[in-house]
């Protein structure tokens, strides 16, 4: 029967304890934690661009509507330029998430979509909500991969276009 | 003498069909015709208590084959998933209206009966109708029109001659019952026009969406029997059912209130949606008022010129959003046959979206005011 | 296909898009109660119409409804589903699937305060899409939970007049 050296038993729990120590701080982003973007919220109409990386797999904006009517969102996802050949080279598939923030008229509201991928190059979500002026939502934009592993577990860079209507 | 002098007087004007004037070119009348609003369309009341069992169920009218070949068998749904029509068995006839010249406007003329069956069911405070409704349509020739109004004013005298004013549930089975004189030979009189060979039309109004959209289909009957989709005017070829939606908060917020939209004139989409309205401008508010005007108009519109549920939203939405949102005014119905107080709409007030142009919501007797406006064109019709 | 391939495949289809959290799915039987799933709903057989409303009722073992939705014009749609505000075990979920276009998926839960879920999509004319109705507890079932909802529901799919410019097209 094989016995475990004590020494190597410590080192490979001390190891564990290491990996863990290293990987805490990503896994505490998850869709249900997700990390605010504090510097580039959307304001009405507006464009942004980020990065879902392995420290930061689920970043989120905060929206504030500037009009009564509906708003779009589109993200757009490409893989990384010094990691073009992330997922075979295919663009990783977004997954957008979006989460009312209440007020008296809505409470605990959300959306989400898994988009697809347009070509190799991108892939694209897409939801619209219907808004008055003044209510915020709060904008996960993340991959579906990590979705799936409920953890960061792949990189990209995104694009968030919004765009309000009146009708 | 009084017999022959009503007969004579159908009989020629079944000779000479033509559209009423415009309502705005007539002149009041001081005079009262010799058939009545309350003669020509019928309003039975909703009884209380045993009544309830006197009224007529469809057996005679209207056959089970006929229905399932309407609407499918008990229980289909109908077009989009609306509700399925009510069961046969649980209709019971409100409300007869009978029209001596239906497409007038169209320089046609069809006489015919239309019954009103509605579905009802017992509460303490007497019988309910749910808000649904089933239309059977009856064609008949001239003689056999010339009959039934005859009948119909003779049941009317034979209790006494008296002025039964504006449409209202009919005032003598209100104060007879339905086992007095006058509603058991309303009762036979029905049973002897509305026969199955005469039927040639069947619609269907269903609720849905918690009680805040209304649907409204139909079928004719071939002369050989073949069943073929009512075409409704002015929408889309193949629409089955068309729909109007008030929004959840039944404050006139359903986007959009009309499915689908009418591509015809006169439009009422925009003062179907009050937040719609609210952002219009006064001359489209002004258009669309007009418009409305004219869907109740029955010397302007017709099945054939406007929808089922443009015509049965009309009042609801002139009510609860031109006047009370927006001010406008509707002009008084007149005649030139009859005296204003027979105009009077009686039963048109109601808080609640009604879209019952001449039958039951709950207990509410409902009236609209194109039915007062066709009633009073019958009556002037007839009196030619 | 390579497995990187596959398994984004497998993943798009899984996804299960609570919009809140989501747990496996749930497809055993219990007892002698019936119980479909997200991926076993029970087919209505209903073509929804635009504009036209179903009603319906969600019931224990019976909790993922399953409706078809074939446009006849491309354009801008809001499916809607609403429940009545404050029911207990019945709060409006949409989960709207484009089996064509590598199951595209679009969810929503509804908003608590009035129970309407509402999900916007620019639809296709001629593609067919499966219109899943349940309650945002359906999709949090741990395994081995029986589904209790048990409550009516309307749903319906309106067209939208929406204009906007392009975006990331």
């Amino acid at each position: 029967m094989h016995r475990t050296n004590p020494l190597r038993r410590r080192a490979a729990l001390g190891c564990l304890i290491a990996m863990a120590s290293f990987t805490l701080p990503a896994w505490a982003d998850t869709i249900d934690r997700p990390t605010l973007v504090a510097d580039k919220p959307l304001d009405g109409s507006t464009e942004v661009t980020g990065s879902v990386t392995l420290e930061r797999g689920f970043p989120y904006h905060r929206y504030t509507a500037q009009t009564d009517g509906f708003v779009r969102f589109q993200m757009e996802t490409s893989n990384l330029e010094n990691r073009p050949n992330d997922n075979e080279g295919v663009a990783w598939r977004p997954y957008l998430r979006i989460i009312s923030v209440s007020n008296e008229h809505r409470h605990a509201e959300a959306w989400s979509s898994n988009g697809h991928q347009l070509d190799t190059s991108t892939g694209k979500a897409e939801l619209v909500l219907r808004v008055r002026k003044g209510e915020q939502f709060d904008v996960i934009t993340t991959l579906a991969q990590n979705f799936v592993r409920k953890r960061p577990d792949a990189r990209a860079n995104y694009r968030l276009v919004v765009q309000e209507v009146s009708p | 003498m009084r017999r022959m002098g009503l007969g004579l007087c159908l009989a020629l004007a079944l000779t000479a069909c033509a559209a009423d004037e415009p309502e705005a070119q007539q002149a009041a009348a001081t005079e009262r015709p010799a058939v009545q609003m309350n003669d020509v369309s019928i309003l039975w009341p909703l009884p209380t208590g045993e009544e309830g069992d006197l009224l007529l169920g469809p057996d005679g009218m209207l056959t089970a084959e006929a229905y399932e070949a309407a609407f499918g068998a008990p229980g289909s749904h109908q077009a989009g998933g609306t509700p399925a029509a009510p069961a046969l068995e649980a209709l019971r006839l409100v409300a007869m209206r009978i029209d001596p010249c239906a497409g007038a406007i169209h320089d046609r003329c069809q006489a015919e009966v239309r019954l009103v069956f509605q579905p009802v069911r017992e509460s303490d405070a007497g019988l309910q109708a749910d808000d649904s409704a089933v239309h059977a349509f009856y064609a008949l020739d001239a003689d056999a029109l010339a009959a039934t109004v005859e009948r119909m004013v003779e049941l009317r005298r034979a209790g006494g001659d008296e002025h039964l004013g504006p449409l209202a549930p009919h005032p003598r089975m209100v104060a007879e019952g339905l086992s007095g004189n006058f509603a058991t030979g309303l009762a036979e009189l029905v049973r002897e026009v509305a026969t199955p060979d005469r039927l040639h039309k069947v619609t269907l109004m269903t609720n849905s969406a918690f009680g805040k959209a209304w649907n409204f289909s139909g079928v004719d009957f071939g002369v050989d029997g073949e069943v073929t989709r009512v075409t409704m005017a002015h929408l889309p070829a193949g629409t089955e059912v068309a729909s109007f939606f008030v929004g959840f908060q039944g404050d006139f917020g359903g986007e959009p209130p009309f499915s689908p939209a009418t591509v015809g004139p006169d439009d009422l989409q925009l003062l179907g949606n009050e937040h719609v309205a609210g952002r219009a401008t006064d001359d489209e508010r002004e258009e669309a008022f007009a418009a409305l005007l004219r869907i109740e108009d029955p010397s302007q519109h017709d099945p054939e010129t406007t929808d089922c549920a443009s015509c049965h939203a009309a009042q609801p939405i002139r009510q609860l959003v031109a006047e009370a949102q927006f001010g406008f005014v509707t002009p008084s119905l007149t005649s030139s046959v009859l005296p204003a107080d027979d105009l009077a709409q009686l039963h048109g007030e109601d808080a609640t979206v009604n879209l019952h142009m001449f039958s039951y919501k709950g207990r509410t007797a409902s009236i609209h005011r194109r039915t007062v406006a066709e009633t009073a064109a019958v009556i002037g019709w007839l009196s030619r | 296909m390579n497995r990187r391939r596959i398994m984004q495949g497998v993943a798009a289809s899984l996804l299960l898009l609570s919009a809140g959290c989501a747990d496996d799915d749930f497809e055993s039987q219990v007892g002698e109660l019936r119980q479909d799933s997200l991926n076993n709903p029970t087919d209505t057989g209903i073509d929804l119409e635009p504009g036209l409303w179903h009603d319906n009722v969600l019931v224990p073992g019976e909790g993922w409804h399953l409706y078809h939705f074939t446009p006849e014009q491309s354009g801008w749609v809001a499916f809607q589903m609403q429940a009545p505000p404050g029911h207990e075990n019945l709060w409006s979920y949409l989960r709207i699937v484009d089996p064509e276009h590598n199951n595209e998926v679009w969810a929503g839960v509804g908003n608590k305060r009035t129970n309407l879920c509402e999900v916007i999509v620019n639809v296709d004319a001629g593609h067919t899409y499966d219109v899943i109705v349940t309650s945002q507890e359906n999709s949090l079932l741990a395994a081995g939970a029986t589904q209790e909802t048990d409550g009516p529901y309307t749903v319906a799919v309106s067209p939208l007049t929406l204009d906007f410019e392009a975006g990331t097209e």
